[in-house]
């Protein structure tokens, strides 16, 4: 008799029954619509099961690889453990290793997971880090923890963030941060092609995910042009700076395009304007259709380029988003 | 005889379509304050899945599920027509044949009333 199990809860499905069908029936609050496979409001993610591609198809391939499903068509005939997308799975321990300031607003913030071998985290997902005193926030993952052993985030001084006063004024080397996750669909994927354009567009700390990204990319041999904006106010507000600009004299494939909006000090090696048009004249429109854009940094931003790319004629399922909302997200 | 789905490309005229029908109706200034929503990843789920019953695919919507969801729009012939023209115009850039966007049109006539909640 197979058993489906949910957020800790054990359901018996009926033959021939979807894992959609048996949480509706069991009272379980599942979002849902077509029942046909299509609109996707039924996601939830396999914990421990494998998962039929059928209960996959259409999906974005960054969802398929993060194990993603649609409910609605997966027929629980065998035991399988499922979860909402994103919520919490248990926490793993980790000591802070390091605590840089990139520049005056940004931390960088270093993490060693006591078992960094079974983080099965891609750089640009996200993940929740709980501090001493038990406030929660969620961080985009700047690094490959299975090359590094540790996990690195940039995180931006808010001025009444509670988690991030204690970050600034508190933390120390050593302190133990439980961390759950990861959670996110912004990452990339070389089976999705490694010949197309990738285009990169952050402002602020939407640096991290897509430094991670665009590492990952090029270590796991990217063919195609990569062009990474990144945008800020002013120009010792962005960072990583030597560190981009060597990476594109190291990858004649990459091209590294800083945006500030104001440019006191007439920095020749920056451009000036705002971030989001200059992202979308770095599209080439020969290879639209096969370009994948990567946006991440404050709501306002990725939204408002994630449209302009995609009327523009980039594919919806070729753009991937992830806007940081300052809210602790254990209930997306 | 297969169905108009089947014979218009399946799911797959279905991704091809989505894109296309989508950008239209962001780009009319009548419609798009309804699609225009901050997770453009469901919104896209939702037209695959209004487009896959307008094919005549499988789906689960009933006219009661159709009038529940409209009702509150405060919607118009103007509305409807407009969603309708750029399901026409969507397949013809396609190259749907004629026949086949005909039958299409047919199923997106029958849910005028629902929609519109007359």
């Amino acid at each position: 008799m197979a058993v489906l199990t949910f957020e800790g809860q054990r359901f018996a499905p009926a033959a021939g029954e979807s894992v959609l069908d048996c949480l509706l029936r069991n009272g379980q609050p599942i979002q849902h619509s077509c029942k046909a496979g299509l609109c996707q409001s039924c996601l939830v993610q396999a914990v421990d099961a494998e998962v039929p591609p059928k209960a996959q198809a259409g999906l974005k391939g960054t969802l398929q690889a993060s194990k993603h499903a649609m409910a609605c068509q997966w027929c629980a005939d065998a035991d399988i453990t499922v979860k909402l997308p994103g919520a919490a799975a248990a926490a793993v321990d980790s000591l802070v290793c390091e605590l840089t300031l990139l520049n005056a607003a940004v931390m960088k913030l270093v993490l060693k997971p006591a078992d960094a071998a079974s983080l099965d985290c891609k750089p640009g997902q996200y993940m929740n880090l709980t501090n001493p005193a038990g406030i929660v926030r969620s961080y985009s993952v700047a690094n490959d923890v299975q090359r590094d052993g540790t996990l690195e985030f940039h995180v931006a001084r808010t001025k009444q963030g509670m988690f991030t006063r204690w970050l600034f004024e508190s933390a120390a080397v050593g302190d133990a941060i439980p961390l759950r996750g990861p959670a996110g669909s912004c990452f990339y994927l070389p089976d999705a092609g490694q010949n197309e354009p990738l285009l990169l567009s952050a402002v602020g700390t939407g640096l991290a995910p897509l430094f991670g990204i665009l590492n990952d990319a090029l270590a796991q041999g990217h063919r195609g042009p990569v062009t990474l904006v990144h945008g800020s106010g002013q120009p010792e507000l962005l960072y990583y700076r030597a560190e981009l600009q060597q990476l594109a004299q190291q990858h004649v494939n990459f091209c590294y395009v800083p945006v500030v909006l104001e440019n006191p000090t007439s920095d020749v090696s920056c451009r000036s304007g705002d971030a989001a048009s200059l992202t979308m004249a770095a599209l080439d429109p020969a290879r639209i259709a096969e370009t994948r854009v990567f946006l991440c940094g404050n709501p306002d931003f990725v939204r408002g380029l994630r449209k302009q790319a995609f009327m523009k004629g980039v594919r919806s399922a070729n753009i991937f988003c992830d806007a940081f909302v300052q809210r602790p997200v254990a209930a997306v | 005889m297969s169905s108009v789905f089947e014979q218009i490309g399946g799911a797959a005229a279905v991704d091809a379509a989505v894109d296309i029908f989508y950008r239209k109706v962001l780009s009319d200034p009548l419609i798009s304050h309804f699609f225009d929503s901050v997770d453009m990843d469901r919104q896209i789920g939702k037209q695959k899945a209004f487009l896959t019953m307008g094919f005549g695919g499988p789906n689960n919507y009933t006219g009661k599920d159709m009038r529940n969801a409209h009702k509150h729009m405060k919607l118009t012939e103007a509305h409807f027509g407009a969603v309708a023209g750029h399901l026409q115009s969507t397949l013809q850039e396609l190259n749907v044949p004629a026949n086949l966007i005909g039958e299409v049109m047919k199923i997106a006539a029958s849910t005028h009333d629902d929609v519109l909640n007359v």
